[in-house]
Formats: structure tokens, C-alpha cells, sequence
């Protein structure tokens, strides 16, 4: 089975060091997405929607996979908030 | 809410090991053909209401409205469609285009591959106005909503092909750097077509030599001119992006005229918090074409220029933006006019995915225009 590394990280990536960071996630939200385009609410899309937009938006940011997921784990910690 | 897997996009992975295949491209970490890899759907995109008015003709002002739906389907972690669609109002028809469809392929932690159809990265400026700030175009892009069609100095770059991004690991200190390289269909002789979302580069004194060039077409060609393209960029933390593209493509069918560009982009977004303090872009564009006269093969540089400054306050943003295109001339006679334009606009950002956007364009040396659109992102 194919997973969702980024699933993994809703409301605790950090706890796994192999698993995406979700402060790294939050530094890199906070440092690249608004350069482009305003923020959408992280409750606009469903937490497993975010690992699909991330890998949408991976390309045009520049982001390496595994700061794809960082990213998408803390969006899907804040949409599940 | 998530829209339900449909049984067709159970053969997205299929499709896809079979269009990388002949690249001898493994998947990542699991094969495609192995036990279900996990299909996540998000439908997503915008609709646009706008009018535009050029001001010294009043019969050439219209309403128009577009919606764009884009369809992303990731399966597995490592590879993802995304299609995006126009219907867009066109005369007394309804016209329905592909603005993008990516294949992504995760091929590596830090390589990425793309095959489709999709937005060269040559240019900063975007097809999304909302990206852009604005609703026109500065002298350097064509509009995608079709206003003043043929006379900016090309397309907003849509092509045909393949591209790998690769995401450098050099100056990663507070820096993010990346380098494309892009093979693509390449532009091909072409008319100007007032609607057509590929239209042509640029506008030209009429019976120039000079062939008029559309790009993003799909045809059949013998290889001899198949565009190649490399842009670097680098991304600072604190908000500078720099970025250096260049392609060289031929665009006759024996593959003898060549045609090419070079693109210098900058941006400076300086963050407070997370939102800019403000917004100062700009790029240089030099393109350079073959053409032929009377069996002899000559050739003429062209480009222009644009700045752009914008500052968000609160829900409001002011924008102001210089662009110009310099006069050109080939052996036989003038090629371009001067063009210079000082563009006035302001975005009232009603949600984050909801600008209305209005703009007047003074052109120095032309007729002003204004544009108005409401974009909905959803």
C-alpha cells in the first residue's frame, strides 16, 4: 500500500523523527506560500486534501518531497484544529 | 469534502508507469503496479467575471466570464495529475480549452519530473491574475482573456512537453535554489487569432518578413525544432527571489530559423509576519528570430521590460506598473512600434481567494484601456 507520509503527521508529526515536521512545516508555510498568493484558511480544505495540494504546489515553491510533507503535516494539523 | 474515487481514475497509474516506462523511471517507493496505491482527489479552481474597455472607441468594451475548474489526483505519495480547463464565453460560443495537464512524478527527494502540457518556466508572470495582481497584462505578456490580443511582445508561455525540476543543494542557508531544464514542442508560424488563448508574438508592422509565432500547439514535427529551455532560480527567506530562463527553439519545419529568449526576473516581497510588507517585481525579456528573405537567412533581437509595485493595506492593495516595449527594426524596415504603458490598478481582496481587481492602463503611445474582473477561487 501506497500511503500518505503527510497523513502521518496530523496532530503529531514530531513525535516520529522519520515523519514530517509539522514546525518545519509551519517555518516554510509561513516563508514561501504568501510570496505568491494569499493564505486560504488551513479549515478551507479537509485535512487529507492538503497532501494533494501540496503536491500541486510543490513544483512552483520549489519544495524538496519531504518539505512538501512538512508543509502539508502542519496544514493538516491546523485543518483538524 | 473530498469528491469520491471514480472507477476511471483507477487507471491513472497505469497510464502513468506506462508514459515513464520508456524513460526507464522507476516509481520512488512502491511500484505503480503493486497493491492499490492510495487515489486522493481535490477538485479546486476559479471562475472570473470581468470587462474591459479600450476608451478611445466605445464600441470596444465587452463582459465576459470564464470558470476554470482544476482536477488534482494524487496516487501514492509520488505521483499526481492535475488538469485545469477554460470554458470561457468566446463570440456567441461557449470555448473550452486545456490550460494545463501535468503528469508529476516525484522521481527523487529533491527531482521532480513533469510531461504534459503545461506553463513554461520562463516567465514570472503568471496566467493567474489573482498571482499577478492585476487584471491585464503588462506590454511584455499577451492576456489570457483575450483583450488586446497580439500586441504584447509574446504569450504568457504555454507549451507541450517535459520538464525535470531539480531542487539544488547549494546556498540552503536561508536560500532555496532550483534549475528546470524543459524540452517542449516549440512556437510554429501562426495568425493572429483575437481569441486564442496561444496567441502570437508579437504585433509587427504589417508585411514585416518577420513570422508572427504560436506557441503551445501540439503537431508533428521532424525533431529539428523542438524547444529546450533552462531556468535557475534562487529564493531567499527574507523575500528575493532572482531568476535566469533562456530557450532556444526553430520553428520552420526544416529546423534552419532559430528563435530564442532570454528572461531576467526579480522580486522582492519582504515579509512582516506572514504577509509582505510589499510587492516590487520586474522582468527583461530579449528575444532573437531567424527569418528568411528571398533564400538569404537574416535576424532581429527584440524584447521590453516591466516593473510592477503593489502594497497591501489591510484588505486594499494599490498597484502601480511601468512596462516597455522598445522599437525594432530588421534590414527591411521597421518590425515593432514603441509601445510604453503606465498601468494604475487596485485589488480589494473580499476573502484571500476573492480579489476584485480594476486596472487603467495610460499608454503613452496608444489608447488607454481599463479592466475590471472579480475573481472566485474555490
Amino acid at each position: 500500500m501506497v500511503g500518505c507520509a503527510a497523513n502521518t503527521g496530523t496532530g503529531g508529526a514530531n513525535s516520529d523523527q522519520a515523519g514530517p515536521s509539522t514546525a518545519q512545516g509551519g517555518r516554510i508555510w509561513s516563508k514561501t506560500c504568501m510570496r505568491c498568493h494569499s493564505l486560504r484558511p488551513a479549515e478551507q480544505f479537509e485535512p487529507d486534501e492538503w497532501p494533494v495540494i501540496l503536491a500541486h504546489m510543490r513544483s512552483r515553491a520549489d519544495l524538496t518531497k519531504s518539505q512538501a510533507a512538512d508543509v502539508a503535516a502542519f496544514l493538516q494539523m491546523m485543518a483538524s484544529r | 469534502m473530498k469528491p469520491p474515487p471514480k472507477r476511471w481514475t483507477r487507471l491513472l497509474p497505469v497510464l502513468v508507469a506506462a508514459l515513464l516506462a520508456p524513460l526507464g523511471l522507476q516509481a520512488q517507493s512502491a511500484p505503480a503496479q503493486s497493491a492499490s496505491p492510495v487515489i486522493q482527489g481535490v477538485i479546486t479552481g476559479y471562475g472570473a467575471a470581468s470587462y474591459s474597455s479600450v476608451l478611445a472607441d466605445r464600441y470596444e468594451n465587452n463582459f465576459t466570464a470564464s470558470f476554470s475548474p482544476v482536477f488534482l489526483y494524487r496516487i501514492g505519495e509520488d505521483v499526481l495529475m492535475e488538469g485545469e480547463l477554460e470554458l470561457a464565453l468566446h463570440d456567441d460560443q461557449t470555448k473550452l480549452s486545456l490550460e494545463h495537464l501535468m503528469l508529476h512524478y516525484q522521481a527523487f527527494e529533491r527531482v521532480q519530473l513533469r510531461i504534459g502540457r503545461f506553463h513554461l518556466p520562463f516567465s514570472l508572470w503568471s496566467h493567474t491574475d489573482w498571482v499577478n495582481k492585476m487584471p491585464s497584462a503588462p506590454l511584455l505578456y499577451e492576456d489570457t482573456h483575450g483583450e488586446a490580443a497580439g500586441t504584447a511582445l509574446m504569450p504568457i508561455p504555454f507549451d507541450v512537453g517535459a520538464a525535470v525540476d531539480w531542487t539544488l543543494p547549494v546556498l540552503e542557508d536561508g536560500w532555496r535554489t532550483s534549475a528546470v531544464f524543459w524540452v517542449s514542442q516549440g512556437p510554429k508560424p501562426g495568425e493572429i487569432d483575437e481569441h486564442d488563448l496561444s496567441a502570437p508574438v508579437p504585433k509587427r508592422v504589417e508585411d514585416s518578413p518577420v513570422p508572427t509565432l504560436v506557441f503551445g500547439s501540439n503537431y508533428s514535427d521532424n525533431n529539428s525544432n523542438k524547444m529546450v529551455g533552462l531556468r535557475l532560480r534562487t529564493m531567499s527567506e527574507g523575500g528575493l527571489t532572482l531568476q535566469a530562463a533562456g530557450f532556444h527553439t526553430a520553428y520552420d519545419a526544416a529546423g534552419d530559423l532559430g528563435f530564442s529568449g532570454v528572461n531576467l526576473s526579480a522580486k522582492w516581497a519582504p515579509l512582516s509576519g506572514v504577509t509582505p510588507r510589499f510587492d516590487l517585481r520586474g522582468e527583461v525579456v530579449v528575444l532573437h528570430q531567424q527569418y528568411s528573405v528571398e533564400g538569404n537567412t537574416e535576424s532581429v533581437s527584440y524584447g521590453g521590460y516591466y516593473v510592477q509595485l503593489s502594497k497591501l493595506y489591510d484588505k486594499v492593495e494599490p498597484v502601480l506598473r511601468w512596462s516597455q516595449l522598445p522599437a525594432a527594426s530588421t534590414t527591411e524596415g521597421p518590425l515593432m512600434q514603441k509601445r510604453r504603458q503606465l498601468a494604475l490598478g487596485v485589488d480589494y481582496w473580499m476573502f484571500p481567494q476573492a480579489p476584485i481587481q480594476a486596472a487603467y492602463q495610460v499608454e503613452l503611445d496608444g489608447t488607454d484601456s481599463f479592466s475590471l474582473e472579480w475573481i472566485v477561487g474555490f
